[in-house]
């Protein structure tokens, strides 16, 4: 976590939000919680539904920002002593919210200790939510709520939730946007939509635009989706039918990839800001294809989330909100993440 | 293969078939053979048996393996609604192979129905205009399948991959990829997937609706015995009078409805739609029918059958997830299933249909 | 008797005749410029078995498919008891009272043997099939035609043997109580004990007073079923001869009378070895 020791000028900018710290000081202190606090015993118990933990996410199989949330949650299992098993909607289901509400349906039936859930949609996930909160389960949203502030409402009753504010995340990006490529009012900005369905992405579009509307700037939105070479010629065609694009924004790793690989000679000079990060993000920035990602670390998303339920469970500590991001990554604050990026994402 | 007490009774009797004067007795030969083993063939005739054995172990299996959780009613209720909109698809599919065509639009006609309906409801239309429109999509879609298909002559295989193409694309064109989410929903929509009494949802109703009608369509009215026919040997149809050409045209458009209103049930349940809904219910479909036992020539098949494999399709999904084993296994173990049933239903017709084929 | 009175005898005979239910007059079909049938007259008459026999290629089956509805000829009329009639399909041939039994049987494998028998004259109880009485009936005209021992009626066609099908097939035109029979090549996949099997299926169609219209290849079983012989080239009838036991040689020289006259060969001087290679042609 060397991230914020650094003394580097854009250092200052990757923490905005306080929580942060927080977060990581109550992951640091459960760790030792449960490495000290004689909870051996929870290690070694048996596998009973009433022990369980599930972990649900819309996260398709081949999306590379994915892992780290995974490993994160699966860190904490580990380290907590508890048994959480991670559920996955399959590659054919990316992008069907309905594979992951049948996903949670069955969670909840299994009566578990906690479950950790993303809530991609306003109204599909309201009534398995609505039965977890009446089967007392408890219930922590990460990474994607069904409000612009990550809150739950009548609708969708939760806990807590863990993971950035995808509005104001836009808007940081588009302001970044603005200040690192120098954009005019009237520059042609595109943003790179590959999850039209899902609401966090659209969270982020929304904060986008907001952010540009000040400097006079209106980007066009292109729909692609999970497949990185389909999404790549989609883009690819518009940027050839409509030259003198300023910028490109993303709004997660499969856009990214689908952004660079439709560049093509023409196109290089085009600069890009993009959402998440992964290996692949991380070496586009070093090489400067990528001036900037909005970081909301993954990694802590899944770790926390698991915490905060099984401290719900063992202690009755009720779960907080932790924003866990954003942070802006550059060039120049990104080189020491390296060794940590495949398992943590940071 | 070694003959069965039916094979053998077949063997006694052929050969006995020389007419008597008009009016006249026959000596049955062989007939206490048939009297004993008539019981079992007719129990390894229905296609449902191999289907409902599955069923059976899995349910034992997943019981014994998910600690008390996976028999509970809250997780039936929760495989009903999972499987509710697939079975409905897979009702019309499984109609569709029996008359020997393939649709591999379904799941774009899915989502392109219920969105129009979702953008209807969500414009104030009226919710019932926007069911209607619903399934007047699921009409055409299917009338154009059929027709292209019995027009041109073509495959369905192909004529279905097109139309999934031209829909799937429609419905990006009309939403730009958005979903569209319907915050306070309409009586409708509540009929169709809201909650009956707990966890227990309207749409396992449809979906048992839609088998019942389409059960009794397909194995009890002349329709659904041309069905059979057409899909058996469309000459031989053809030959003893059957209107070929209409009855393919109709199963069409019987599956396209049923798409559609899966379409619509969905909504009801999630009032929200979006384009990439349904995306894998046309392999879904048919991997349920044909693990139901419909026959991917044709000609054999019962609805009845293809909603059991509807539910283990579920039951495979949720009890994996239950049983804690990896849910990266469910598509590896739904295709082992496939090939599983499949050969069981070839092992079992051998044996009741005899081997001399 | 005097020779005339024989004479008289014969046309007594040919009076006593049931007049035709079935007649084709001067009908012809053309595929483009290929003439398959050219100005054909042929009738069916009540309890006849007329096997039509000729070369490959000589109108045969173009014949048995305006007879069936699923050609219309071009030239000439079809006559039932006497009046044109026009058969637009193999329904409306149905409907007349034409049954055909092709060589694929007009039998579905994947259904039973009660669904086959009434498959598009299905029985109905309000909306639904009423497969009780379906099978009922099924049971009852396959016991009166003799095919009672032929085991469970809800059991698929599949499980039956070639000669049990072709007997399905003729048993449902006697059962239906259709006027004419027409079979493509009845025997073709079948065994010999089995052939008669069908020839007594045949013949019982016979008696129940149908005109029967039989596509047979082989000249020797064909001398065992038939009344009369119809013979076909290229198209053209050649012969209408009563069966009065003509050796297999005698047939095979009305089919190749056309042939021989192109090729210059006296028909005395034939014998069977070259007869049969010139059929084999």
């Amino acid at each position: 976590m060397k991230l914020f020791g650094q003394s580097r000028p854009r250092a200052a900018r990757i923490a905005r939000l306080a929580a942060v710290p927080v977060a990581l000081v109550t992951a640091g202190s459960l760790t030792a919680l449960s490495l000290a606090g004689g909870a051996s015993a929870s290690r070694t118990a048996p596998r009973s539904a009433s022990g369980t933990y599930y972990f649900v996410s819309h996260g398709c199989p081949t999306d590379t920002f994915w892992p780290p949330v995974w490993n994160g949650a699966a860190d904490a299992a580990k380290r907590l002593g508890i048994h959480v098993d991670i559920l996955h909607i399959t590659q054919a289901e990316c992008g069907s919210t309905a594979a992951e509400v049948n996903l949670l349906e069955t969670a909840i039936a299994a009566h578990p200790a906690g479950i950790a859930t993303t809530v991609t949609d306003p109204t599909a996930f309201s009534s398995a939510l609505k039965t977890a909160a009446a089967d007392h389960i408890p219930v922590v949203v990460f990474n994607s709520a069904p409000t612009a502030n990550g809150l739950p409402n009548a609708a969708n009753p939760y806990l807590a939730y863990v993971g950035q504010s995808n509005y104001s995340a836009g808007v940081g990006a588009a302001h970044e946007a603005v200040s690192e490529f120098h954009l005019k009012s009237g520059a042609k900005v595109i943003v790179i939509d590959h999850e039209p369905t899902n609401i966090s992405l659209t969270q982020r579009l929304n904060g986008i635009r907001a952010g540009f509307r000040p400097s006079g700037i209106t980007p066009t939105v292109i729909a692609t989706s999970d497949d990185v070479s389909s999404g790549a010629s989609i883009v690819g065609a518009y940027l050839t039918s409509h030259k003198g694009v300023d910028a490109i924004l993303t709004l997660g790793t499969t856009g990214t990839d689908e952004a660079v690989q439709a560049l093509t000679a023409d196109s290089l000079h085009i600069r890009i800001g993009a959402f998440d990060l992964d290996s692949t993000t991380l070496a586009y920035i070093e090489r400067g294809t990528v001036t900037f990602t909005v970081d909301q670390q993954p990694y802590l998303q899944g770790y926390l989330s698991i915490v905060e339920l099984f401290l719900d469970k063992t202690e009755g500590a009720a779960p907080v909100n932790i924003p866990t991001g954003p942070a802006f990554l550059t060039s120049s604050n990104v080189k020491e993440l390296g060794r940590f990026v495949n398992h943590t994402g940071f | 293969m070694a003959p069965t007490p039916a094979a053998a009774a077949t063997v006694s009797s052929r050969g006995d078939t020389s007419p008597a004067p008009p009016g006249g007795s026959q000596p049955v030969a062989g007939g206490w053979q048939l009297a004993a083993s008539s019981a079992l063939t007719r129990l390894l005739r229905q296609r449902e048996l191999g289907i409902a054995l599955v069923a059976i172990i899995l349910f034992v299996l997943f019981s014994l393996l998910s600690h008390g959780t996976f028999d509970s009613v809250q997780n039936w209720a929760a495989i009903g609604s999972a499987t509710a909109e697939l079975g409905i698809v897979t009702v019309g599919v499984s109609l569709l192979m029996v008359s020997g065509e393939f649709d591999l639009s379904v799941g774009a006609n899915f989502a392109f129905a219920a969105l129009v309906m979702a953008l209807m409801i969500h414009d104030g239309y009226p919710p019932l205009e926007a069911l209607g429109a619903d399934i007047g999509i699921g009409i055409g879609v299917g009338l154009l399948n059929g027709l292209v298909t019995v027009m041109l002559d073509i495959p369905s295989f192909i004529t279905t991959l097109g139309t999934f193409f031209l829909w799937s694309g429609v419905t990006l064109l009309v939403t730009g990829g958005q979903t569209v989410t319907i915050l306070n929903p309409p009586g409708v929509l509540t009929a169709l997937g809201g909650s009956v009494s707990g966890q227990i949802r309207a749409e396992i109703f449809w979906w048992l609706g839609a088998g019942l009608v389409i059960g009794l369509l397909l194995h009890r009215t002349v329709t659904g015995n041309w069905l059979f026919a057409v899909g058996g040997k469309r000459f031989a149809a053809r030959e003893t009078g059957v209107p070929v050409v209409r009855t393919r045209v109709i199963a069409f458009v019987i599956c396209g409805v049923l798409a559609a209103f899966a379409g619509a049930v969905q909504l009801g349940h999630l009032d929200s739609m979006s384009a990439s809904f349904g995306s894998t219910y046309q392999l879904e479909a048919i991997a349920a029918s044909v693990v139901g036992g419909c026959a991917l020539t044709g000609g054999r098949g019962s609805i009845l059958g293809a909603m059991i494999g509807t539910v283990v399709l579920q039951m495979l999904d949720n009890g994996l997830i239950l049983s804690g084993v990896s849910p990266y296994w469910y598509e590896s173990v739904v295709g082992v299933i496939v090939i599983a049933a499949v050969a069981l239903h070839v092992r079992i017709g051998r044996l009741t249909r005899g081997a001399e084929q | 008797m005097t020779g005339g009175s024989s004479t008289e005898g014969v046309a007594g005979a040919a009076l006593v005749q049931p007049s035709p239910w079935f007649e084709a007059r001067r009908v012809g079909k053309r595929f483009g410029s290929v003439v398959a049938l050219e100005e054909v007259d042929v009738a069916f008459r009540p309890g006849e078995i007329v096997a039509l026999i000729g070369d490959n290629g000589s109108g045969k089956s173009t014949f048995v498919k305006i007879a069936s509805g699923v050609y219309q000829p071009d030239g000439g009329t079809l006559l039932i008891e006497g009046r044109e009639a026009r058969l637009r399909s193999a329904k409306d041939a149905r409907q007349a009272g034409i049954e055909t039994v092709h060589q694929d049987l007009g039998l579905v494998d994947s259904m039973s043997i009660a669904r086959n028998f009434f498959l598009g004259a299905e029985l109905r109880r309000g909306p639904f099939l009423d497969l009780t009485r379906m099978e009922r009936e099924t049971r009852k005209m396959l016991v009166e035609i003799g095919l009672g021992n032929l085991r469970a009626v809800g059991q698929e066609v599949s499980r039956l043997s070639g000669g049990e099908r072709q007997a399905i097939s003729i048993g449902r035109a006697v059962a239906f109580q259709k006027r004419m029979l027409i079979l493509d090549e009845p025997t073709s996949a079948l065994s010999i004990k089995e052939t008669e099997t069908v020839f007594e299926f045949i013949r019982m169609a016979k008696v129940r007073g149908l005109a029967v219209l039989c596509v047979m290849h082989n000249l020797v079983q064909v001398r065992d079923i038939a009344d009369r012989f119809v013979v076909f080239w290229h198209g053209r009838k050649v012969a209408d001869v009563a069966n009065t036991g003509q050796s297999e040689k005698e047939l095979a020289e009305y089919i190749l009378e056309g042939k021989l006259s192109e090729l210059g060969i006296e028909r005395s001087s034939l014998d069977t070895g070259t007869l049969r290679a010139l059929m084999q042609e």
